[in-house]
């Protein structure tokens, strides 16, 4: 009888252990504190997967994490701050004091920021790159092209101070586009290029998305962002009036069926579109009935016994070699077309080889490969790249010029930066009247990025924007808009 | 007995000076518990310059959201571009990539001090405009930003806390992003009263340098934390008791990463137990780290920093005046 009581203690007891001991035998589960010491149990029966979690999790070094699990754990104290201790069979405790030797300690002026993984939460602004994209407005005056321009109209709120609108296209600027008040709502006319865009209404300095625009993503932060395509092209087909349904598909949306319905006009049916540069096939479907364009010539067979309509968005690039007129098959590739040498086959002219493609604005590299060799384009002095692995540079559409000036006596100089992950053999500049040029195509972000002159790294002088960087000899910083 | 008189009177008096004394002294720090160090950063006065024609008694500022952080639209001397809204910062703080004097070219400095991060020089303004609010004549701390605008890919002036906002009745709305100001007269009264505002929680604030504290509960043991818009998550002293420490749930190791290519440990946690009154937050996350450095810029010891995490709880009411801290909470939060 005077027994229970120790009895029911120890087997609470043994059963809280268990818990805690098997609680701890997940990568998930494996941190804790304990006595002012950073806690890790690990269990030596992990799989390569649970051991790859936790070293994830935890952001350990591999080495440290192989030597636990090769039964090395003894040797680990001795080399870094973590101590290891086998707490019974099968099981390694590693932990490390929070105290000094401790990481350095925060600057006070400082932000803290956290990675998304972090936190688990979507936190960043969905991508604006897109494929291909229809408008939705609840009200037709609501959105509409006027003179090449998207203008914007929020009926309403006519007892506002003053309305902005702000999105992807002004940075998010609060301030850049004030809208104009009209007799029965605000309205703003804004050049656009053909794209995605995200937006929100400011009024009175409160935010609203759209509730005119269908199309709305989440924010992140408990809110939409109305969404907006600035098109660039019409489908179109004449007649089928009396037909009910008609949608339009093509490569550009993976062939689904009834996605893009057509809407009817006086003539027959049309659907304004954004649709991102490049050749794009497609084929309308009247009332369930496939067909293709009557209005387009350009068909092609897809190797199945279909024929599809095709068009090509954007400019074309005329790919031309003048040389090798006796080679017998002269291919393009590229890093546009996953460097396919049988896809792009050259058409033969009377001094050489040439393709025309078309592309959207970009930095690509690319090669020649006649009769199975593969080579540079000898018309082009960009490249990059060294030895073997050079490649032709060209720059489509160029959107920012890298200049240096001066260096007439060097003999190689090069760009090298965020833009192309600070590559040694960097982006090639060629020789100009004062100095030395290099167009590219940079998408709206900010860069880092530096001059090798020589193999001498050197900061743009011309430009007053510079950052520190790991080794103290700066950055130069770039932003483009 | 004239000298016994005397010296009752005495006695008297300096029990009356000391009561006054504890008593402003009580009002002044509402009951926290603060620990004197020997460093002190002050804040020059800004006041806001208004339009006088018009009687602007509130406004909203948009708040622009970049990861958790929050920016205003600012010109600054006639640059445009984000300033930080991050109450952790008692003084306005410029990027040295836009306001440093010298440029460096030739990886050689042609002026200013070199270092990878830290406070590198100090600069004058002229004028800062923020929504509707125009401050002339500021001073700034400049030092290199960079690495912010590469985690948000966002153009980054500089970054300021409260102190601009000291003559305003400030309400934070992270749901709506945005942030109403109110201009509130000397006793801390919003000129244009509107309906009664109640809150869930009331609480008194207390400030130092422009910073704003208050006191919480974390495993039954008093906490005093500052309020830090310009932390994506609440972050936490990695000297705060065990008994503290035992309550959290450690989810990951990482790294902060600071200025220059400065980076330091951090254990992001789950925090299981904190309370403010009689308010017991859920669902919070810290990021545990080493803050010896902000205890030393800010004067004394702190726990930890509320931040984005905790403000996205609720609608936040501060009055600088009234030294109040007003919540209306939107999210599940229940009372004990």
């Amino acid at each position: 009888m005077k027994n229970r009581p120790v009895f029911w203690i120890h087997f609470i007891a043994i059963l809280l252990m268990a818990g805690t001991l098997f609680a701890q035998h997940k990568p998930e589960t494996a941190g804790r504190f304990e006595n002012g010491r950073f806690v890790l149990t690990i269990n030596l029966k992990w799989t390569e997967e649970q051991i790859s979690t936790f070293a994830s999790l935890y952001d350990l070094d591999s080495l440290l994490i192989k030597a636990i699990f090769e039964g090395k754990f003894k040797h680990i104290s001795d080399c870094t701050y973590w101590t290891s201790t086998l707490v019974k069979p099968g099981v390694v405790e590693l932990s490390k004091s929070l105290q000094p030797p401790s990481p350095p300690p925060v600057w006070y002026a400082d932000v803290f920021l956290i990675d998304d993984k972090l936190s688990g939460k979507e936190t960043r602004i969905v991508a604006e790159y897109a494929d291909y994209g229809v408008n939705t407005f609840s009200k037709a005056n609501a959105w509409i092209i006027r003179d090449n321009k998207a203008c914007f109209f929020l009926p309403g709120n006519l007892h506002a101070k003053a309305v902005y609108i702000s999105g992807s296209f002004n940075q998010w600027s609060t301030m850049q586009h004030p809208m104009q008040a009209v007799d029965s709502g605000w309205t703003i006319c804004l050049d656009l290029v053909p794209g995605k865009y995200l937006y929100k209404y400011i009024i009175d300095g409160k935010w609203q998305h759209d509730l005119n625009n269908k199309i709305k993503e989440r924010d992140g932060h408990h809110g939409y962002n109305s969404v907006v395509f600035m098109t660039n092209h019409y489908f179109r087909l004449f007649g089928h009036r009396l037909a009910k349904r008609v949608f339009v598909t093509g490569s550009f949306n993976g062939w689904k069926e009834k996605e893009l319905r057509m809407l009817q006009n006086g003539l027959g049916w049309e659907l304004p579109i954004f649709l991102r540069e490049g050749t794009h096939a497609y084929k309308f479907i009247v009332d369930g009935e496939w067909m293709t364009d009557p209005g387009n010539k350009v068909t092609r067979s897809d190797g199945r016994g279909n024929l599809n309509s095709f068009m090509g968005i954007g400019d074309t690039l005329v790919f031309r070699l003048k040389a090798y007129p006796q080679a017998k098959k002269v291919a393009l590739a590229g890093s546009f077309n996953n460097w396919n040498p049988d896809e792009l086959i050259m058409e033969k002219t009377t001094d050489g080889w040439e393709f025309p493609y078309v592309l959207g604005a970009g930095n690509y590299e690319y090669k020649f490969v006649v009769d199975g060799k593969w080579i540079t384009d000898p018309d082009n002095p960009l490249t990059t790249g060294s030895g073997d692995f050079t490649n032709s540079f060209i720059s489509f559409k160029p959107s920012f010029t890298f200049r240096l000036k001066d260096y007439p006596d060097a003999k190689n100089v090069i760009v090298s930066g965020s833009f192309n992950g600070w590559s040694h053999s960097g982006y090639q500049m060629f020789k100009s009247d004062d100095g030395w040029v290099l167009p590219v195509n940079l998408k709206p972000g900010r860069y880092s990025y530096k001059f090798v002159v020589d193999g001498k790294w050197i900061l743009d002088e011309a430009n007053p924007l510079w950052e520190e960087n790991e080794y103290g000899t700066g950055n130069s910083v770039l932003w483009v808009e | 007995m004239n000298q016994a008189v005397d010296v009752k009177k005495s006695i008297l008096v300096v029990t009356l000076v000391v009561f006054c004394v504890r008593f402003m002294l009580a009002d002044s720090t509402s009951g926290l518990i603060i620990h004197a160090a020997d460093h002190q950063v002050l804040i020059t006065e800004a006041h806001p310059v208004l339009d006088t024609d018009q009687e602007i008694t509130s406004f909203t500022i948009p708040l622009k959201r970049a990861g958790n952080l929050m920016l205003v639209d600012a010109l600054v001397d006639g640059l445009p571009g984000n300033l930080i809204f991050d109450t952790g910062s008692s003084r306005i703080v410029l990027n040295a990539i836009y306001f440093r004097q010298g440029r460096k070219v030739n990886n050689q400095v042609s002026a200013g001090v070199t270092g990878v991060s830290g406070p590198i020089s100090q600069t004058g303004i002229d004028k800062i405009l923020i929504s509707e609010i125009e401050y002339r004549k500021l001073m700034a701390d400049v030092t290199d930003l960079g690495h912010i605008e590469k985690a948000r890919n966002t153009k980054v002036l500089g970054l300021f806390g409260f102190s601009l906002f000291a003559e305003y009745e400030i309400v934070l709305d992270l749901q709506k992003s945005q942030v109403v100001l109110h201009k509130i007269d000397y006793n801390g009264n919003r000129k244009m009263q509107e309906a009664t505002v109640n809150f869930d929680l009331e609480i008194p604030i207390t400030q130092v340098s422009g910073i704003v504290f208050i006191e919480a509960r974390m495993a039954n043991k008093r906490c005093t934390f500052c309020i830090d818009t310009g932390a994506e998550t609440n972050v936490l002293s990695n000297k705060l008791p065990t008994k503290i420490l035992n309550s959290l749930t450690v989810l990951r190791r990482t790294k902060l990463r600071g200025a220059g290519s400065q980076s330091t440990e951090a254990l992001f946690c789950l925090m299981n137990d904190f309370s403010i009154g009689k308010h017991r937050f859920s669902d919070m996350n810290a990021l545990v780290t080493n803050l010896s450095h902000m205890t030393y810029a800010y004067g004394f010891f702190i726990d930890g920093m509320l931040g984005n995490d905790f403000l996205e709880k609720g609608v936040f009411c501060f009055n600088l005046t009234k030294n109040k801290l007003g919540v209306n909470f939107v999210v599940s939060s229940h009372e004990e």
